[in-house]
C-alpha cells in the first residue's frame, strides 16, 4: 500500500492530516452535511493511515464518497494541497479491495456502449449538416448526448449561423464519453484503456471543442497524468465561442438570468470571465451568486458523488439552490450542473441556449 | 455504553441523521487537541463515541437529550471541532451531538442590530452572510474557517478584532439553550437588565456541560466606513507592553493590537515586511524546518542561538471607524509609541498582517510532519502583572520546548498573551509525557504569576486540573449549579473536571 504514496503524495496527505480543518468552510462535502468524516483534513487522514499500514478499510470507503472533486478546499489551502488527487488515490485503493457497485456497471456500460449509460448514444441523427472544417470537431460528453439533445441542435444552430468552424464527430470515433467516471470512481486501469481507445479514434482531429468542462479537463490533464498522449488542441465551448461573440445581439435578453461557476470550468482551468464575457453579450443582466468565481460551490454533480452518495449529492445541490430565487434561469455551462439543477425543478441553460434565444 | 434499544430509537427518530458507522465513531473520536494528535501521528488508540446523531430542529435536540438522560448516556456537543482543550472528545463514549445541521437564521433586525442564528452556523459562512448585507459580527478567530457560532459561545472565543468589538461574550444578547432534562430554556433579548444574575453569561464559556446551546442573538455592527493599520517597531517587548497600556488607558480604541515578541517578531512578523525580515525569516526556515527536530531537541541552546540575533518587537495596530475618527486614533496612539521608542514602520506590516491573518494556523502541519507538535497557551492577566508572567511562563517552558509569543486582545486593565511553543520527542510515549509537563509548568507558572489560565481557548480536558485553583470559591458554586442542571452528569464528563 506504501507504493502509492510517493514523497509530494506523502508530505501532502500529512499535511492536510494534522491540519486544524482550515478548509473545512469552503468543502461543500463537508458545509452541507454536517459530517466531520466529509472534512478533507479527516478524509485525507483516512488516505495518510495508509501510508502507515493502519488503514482502516471500512472509514475509508465510505469518507472517499463524500468528495465533488471540487477543488473549493484549495482556495483556502496556503500549502495549496490537491485533495481531488489525493481522493482519486483513495478510491483507487476502494476500487482495488470492494469498488462501489456503480462502478462495475458503468465499466461493463463503457465497454459495450462506449458510454456510462449504457444507451446508444449518437448524435448524427441530428438535423445538423453542415461541415465546414474537419478538423474542429464537437464533442459533446455523454451527458449532453443523453439529456440535451435538444441543447445540443442549439449548439449546432448557433455555430452555423457564426459561420465558425466545426464539425461533428468522425464516424469512427469512440462516441460520448471521455473516462472520466471510471477515474473519478478509481478505476484507473479501465480508465487508461478506454481514454487509449478514444485518443485512437479522435486521431484525425486537430481541435476538439468540449461542450462539458469534465470532458475538457479530463482531456487536457487526467489523460496525460495516466501516460495518454492526446495529440489534439482540446478548448472548451467557451473558449471557442469566443469566436461567435460577434454574431451575437448585444444585450436583448431581460429576463432575470443567475451565473453558477461550474467547478471544472472555473477553478479547475481558470475559465471565469470567459464565460461572463459570453454571457453578458447577449442578457441585460446577471446576477451572481453570494458564493461565485473561486468560492462557487459545487452543484453537487462532481466527482461521480451522484452515482455513490446520493443523499450527499441532494444535500449540496439544495444547499446551491437555497438563496437563489425561482424566478432565475440558472446559467452553467455544464450539462452535469444543468441536471442537478433541473432535478431540482430549476430551468438550467447552457451559453448556447442563450445565444440562440438571442439570435432566435 | 449506550443499549441498542437507544440506538434503534434514534435511528428511527433520525433515519440517516443518526450512526453508528465506523467512519462517524473515528471522526467524532477528536477535536484539535494537540494531545490527540500526537496520539494520531504514533497510531494511539483514541477511544471513539458509541454514536453520532444531527439534529436540525430544537424538538430533536430535546429529544435526545431527553432520551440520553433517561439511560444515562453521555452527551458530548460538537461544532466544528476545531476546540484546542479537548472540549468535544468524548472520552467516555456516548452519544456525540454534531450540531452543524441548525444552521438557519431565525431572524435579522436591522434597526436593533441583532441577529438570531441557530449554533451550527459556519463562522465564516455566518460573516459572509452578514457582510454581503453591509453588516459584521466583528468577531474574526483565527479558526473561523472551521469553527461553528455554537462552538464560539461554548467557548468564549476572541476574534482578532476584538479590542474593538469585544469578545463573544459581550455579543451574546440573548440565548437558547437545551437542557439536560431536554427542557428548553431562553433568554429574552434586552441591550441591558437589571433583573436579577445574567443567566445568558451562565452558558457562555459552559462547554457543553450544562446544556446544547441552540440559537443565539448577538449584537451587530454596520460595516466600518475605513479601517487603517500601522506596524511600530519596538526595541524589546517591555516597551511595546507599556505603548499598549497608554493606549487603552487614554481611551484610544484600536479594533487589533498585536505586539509580537522577538522570537515571533523573527518567525512570524518578519513575513509582514520588515526591513530585516527576509535576511532572518531565511535563517529561521533553515533552523525550524530542515533542522526542526534538532532544534526543538535541544530547546535551551536554540533559544540561546536565537538571543544572539539581534531582537525587535513589531507591533501592529489597526483602527476602525470613520476617517476623523481613526486619523485622530492613530495619530494618538503613534505619539504613545513614540514615547516608547517606537519607530513607526508604515501601513504595510498591518495590511500584510491582515490579508493573511489565518495563514499562521496553517503552521501546524508542517510541524508535525516533520515530526514534533506544537501547541498555543493563551493567558491574560492585569496589566501589572503582564511582564512577569510573559517571563515566568517562558522561563517555565523554555528548558522542554521552543517557545514565543505575541500580546493581543488589549483591555485598559490589561490584555492576554498568546504563546506558541513547539517541541519533540521520541517515543509517542515520550511525546505525550514532555507534552503534559510543559502544560503543568506553565499553568504552574501562571497562577503562581497571578494570571488567567485561559483568555480564550476554554478549559475543556486540558486545563480541568488547574480550573478549579482559576475559579477559587466559584467552582463549589458551578459544581452546584451541575449538579442541579444535570443531576445524571451526563453533559460532556470530565469536561471542566465537572
Ligand atoms: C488553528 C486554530 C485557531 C484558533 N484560533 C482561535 C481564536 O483566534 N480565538 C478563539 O477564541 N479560539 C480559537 N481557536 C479555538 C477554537 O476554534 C474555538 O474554541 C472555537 O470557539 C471552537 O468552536 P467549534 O465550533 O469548533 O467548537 P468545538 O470544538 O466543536 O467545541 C468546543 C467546546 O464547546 C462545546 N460546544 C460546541 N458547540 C456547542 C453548543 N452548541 N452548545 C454547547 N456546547 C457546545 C463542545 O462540547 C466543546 O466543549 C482556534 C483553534 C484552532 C485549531
Ligand atoms: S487542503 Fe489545505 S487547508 Fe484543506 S485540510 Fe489539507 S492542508 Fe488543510
Ligand atoms: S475537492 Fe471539493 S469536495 Fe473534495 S475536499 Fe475539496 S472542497 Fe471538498
Amino acid at each position: 500500500m506504501k507504493d502509492r504514496f510517493d514523497k509530494s503524495t506523502l508530505k501532502s496527505a500529512t499535511y492536510c492530516t494534522f491540519c486544524p480543518k482550515m478548509c473545512r468552510f469552503a468543502c461543500p462535502a463537508a458545509e452541507f452535511s454536517g459530517d466531520e468524516a466529509f472534512v478533507p483534513s479527516v478524509k485525507v487522514g483516512a488516505l495518510w493511515e495508509y501510508s502507515r499500514e493502519r488503514g482502516d478499510f471500512g472509514v475509508a470507503r465510505y469518507s472517499f464518497t463524500g468528495c465533488f472533486f471540487c477543488l473549493e478546499c484549495r482556495e483556502y489551502c496556503y500549502h495549496e494541497i490537491d485533495v481531488p488527487s489525493l481522493m482519486a488515490i483513495g478510491r483507487s485503493i476502494v476500487h482495488a479491495y470492494q469498488p462501489y457497485e456503480k462502478t462495475i456497471e458503468i465499466r461493463k456500460n463503457i465497454e459495450t456502449s462506449g458510454n456510462m449509460f449504457g444507451d446508444q448514444l449518437a448524435w448524427n441523427d441530428l438535423s445538423f449538416s453542415r461541415v465546414i472544417e474537419k478538423e474542429v470537431v464537437i464533442f459533446p460528453g455523454c451527458h449532453v448526448l443523453k439529456y440535451e439533445k435538444e441543447m445540443l441542435e442549439k449548439a449546432f444552430a448557433v455555430l452555423e449561423r457564426s459561420n465558425v468552424n466545426f464539425a461533428g464527430l468522425p464516424e469512427e470515433a469512440v462516441p460520448a464519453c471521455c473516462g472520466y467516471p471510471l477515474h473519478a470512481l478509481g478505476d484507473i486501469e479501465g480508465f487508461k484503456e478506454h481514454a487509449a481507445k478514444v485518443v485512437q479514434s479522435l486521431k484525425t482531429v486537430a481541435t476538439l471543442v468540449t461542450l462539458c468542462p469534465h470532458c475538457a479537463y479530463t482531456f487536457k490533464n487526467i489523460y496525460s497524468s495516466v501516460g495518454v498522449k492526446v495529440p489534439f488542441e482540446v478548448l472548451t465551448h467557451v473558449e471557442y465561442l469566443s469566436q461567435a461573440i460577434r454574431f451575437v445581439p448585444e444585450r436583448i435578453l431581460h429576463d432575470p438570468f443567475i451565473y453558477h461557476d461550474p467547478c471544472y470550468l472555473g477553478r479547475h482551468m481558470g475559465l471565469y470571465s470567459e464565460a461572463r464575457q459570453l454571457v453578458w453579450k447577449a442578457v441585460d443582466d446577471v446576477a451572481e451568486f453570494l458564493h461565485s468565481r473561486g468560492d462557487a460551490d459545487c452543484c453537487g454533480a462532481g466527482g461521480m458523488v451522484p452515482y455513490i452518495n446520493e443523499s450527499l449529492a441532494d444535500a449540496v445541490t439544495e444547499a446551491r439552490l437555497k438563496d437563489v430565487d425561482e424566478r432565475y434561469e440558472i446559467i452553467a455551462p455544464c450539462p452535469h450542473c444543468r441536471l442537478r439543477f433541473r432535478d431540482k425543478g430549476r430551468v438550467a441553460l447552457d451559453i448556447f441556449d442563450i445565444f440562440e434565444r438571442a439570435i432566435r | 455504553m449506550i443499549p441498542e434499544s437507544l440506538k434503534r430509537e434514534l435511528k428511527s427518530l433520525l433515519g440517516d441523521r443518526a450512526s453508528d458507522h465506523p467512519a462517524h465513531l473515528k471522526a467524532y473520536s477528536r477535536d484539535m487537541w494537540p494531545f490527540l494528535l500526537i496520539k494520531i501521528q504514533e497510531g494511539m488508540n483514541i477511544p471513539p463515541p458509541d454514536f453520532v446523531v444531527w439534529p436540525r430542529t430544537v424538538e430533536e435536540v430535546s429529544v435526545v437529550l431527553q432520551k440520553a438522560a433517561d439511560a444515562g448516556v453521555p452527551i458530548t456537543p460538537y461544532g466544528g471541532g476545531s476546540g484546542v482543550c479537548g472540549g468535544a472528545v468524548p472520552e467516555k463514549g456516548g452519544i456525540v451531538v454534531d450540531l452543524k445541521l441548525m444552521r438557519n437564521i431565525r431572524m435579522l433586525d436591522r434597526e436593533s442590530l441583532l441577529v438570531e442564528v441557530e449554533c451550527g452556523y459556519n463562522g465564516e459562512r455566518f460573516e459572509r452572510y452578514l457582510q454581503h448585507r453591509g453588516l459584521t459580527l466583528g468577531h474574526f478567530p483565527s479558526s473561523i474557517y472551521c469553527s461553528t457560532v455554537g462552538g464560539w459561545v461554548a467557548t468564549r472565543s476572541a476574534g482578532q478584532l476584538s479590542t474593538l468589538y469585544g469578545k463573544i461574550e459581550d455579543m451574546v444578547e440573548a440565548i437558547e439553550v437545551v437542557l439536560p432534562s431536554g427542557e428548553v430554556f431562553s433568554t429574552r433579548k434586552k441591550p441591558r437588565s437589571a433583573s436579577g444574575p445574567d443567566f445568558n453569561q451562565l452558558f457562555v464559556g459552559s462547554e457543553g456541560v450544562l446544556g446544547i446551546i441552540t440559537s443565539t442573538t448577538l449584537r451587530l455592527h454596520n460595516q466600518p466606513e475605513t479601517r487603517v493599520f500601522r506596524g511600530i517597531k519596538f526595541k524589546d517587548v517591555y516597551a511595546g507592553i507599556e505603548s499598549i497600556r497608554e493606549i487603552m488607558q487614554r481611551g484610544i480604541k484600536p479594533s487589533a493590537v498585536r505586539l509580537y515578541d522577538e522570537l515571533d517578531t523573527l518567525l512570524v512578523a518578519s513575513d509582514l515586511g520588515g526591513e530585516k525580515g527576509e535576511k532572518k525569516e531565511g535563517f529561521l526556515k533553515t533552523l525550524m524546518m530542515r533542522a526542526q527536530r534538532l532544534a526543538l531537541s535541544y530547546p535551551s541552546i536554540t533559544r540561546g542561538l536565537l538571543n544572539i540575533v539581534p531582537g525587535e518587537c513589531l507591533l501592529i495596530l489597526a483602527f476602525d471607524g470613520t476617517s476623523r475618527e481613526v486619523e485622530w486614533a492613530l495619530g494618538e496612539s503613534l505619539e504613545i509609541c513614540k514615547e516608547h521608542e517606537g519607530v513607526d514602520q508604515g501601513e504595510k506590516p498591518g495590511i500584510a498582517w491582515w490579508k493573511d491573518r489565518y495563514k499562521v494556523s496553517y503552521n501546524m502541519s508542517p510541524v508535525f510532519y516533520g515530526g514534533s507538535f506544537v501547541d498555543t497557551i493563551e493567558v491574560a492577566g492585569p496589566w501589572s502583572v503582564i511582564p512577569k508572567l510573559y517571563d515566568e511562563i517562558r522561563k517555565a517552558v523554555t528548558r522542554q520546548a521552543v517557545i514565543l509569543a505575541h500580546f493581543s486582545h488589549a483591555y485598559p486593565d490589561g490584555c492576554s498573551i498568546y504563546f506558541t511553543f513547539a517541541a519533540t520527542g521520541g517515543s509517542g510515549e515520550e511525546k505525550l509525557k514532555k507534552y503534559t509537563d510543559i502544560w503543568q509548568a506553565a499553568m504552574e507558572a501562571c497562577l503562581s504569576a497571578g494570571g488567567s489560565i485561559s483568555h480564550h481557548h476554554g478549559v475543556g480536558r486540558l486545563k480541568a486540573p488547574f480550573v478549579e485553583r482559576e475559579l477559587g470559591g466559584a467552582y463549589g458554586i458551578l459544581r452546584e449549579i451541575k449538579k442541579t442542571l444535570d443531576p445524571r452528569g451526563i453533559m460532556n464528563p470530565g469536561v471542566m473536571g465537572l
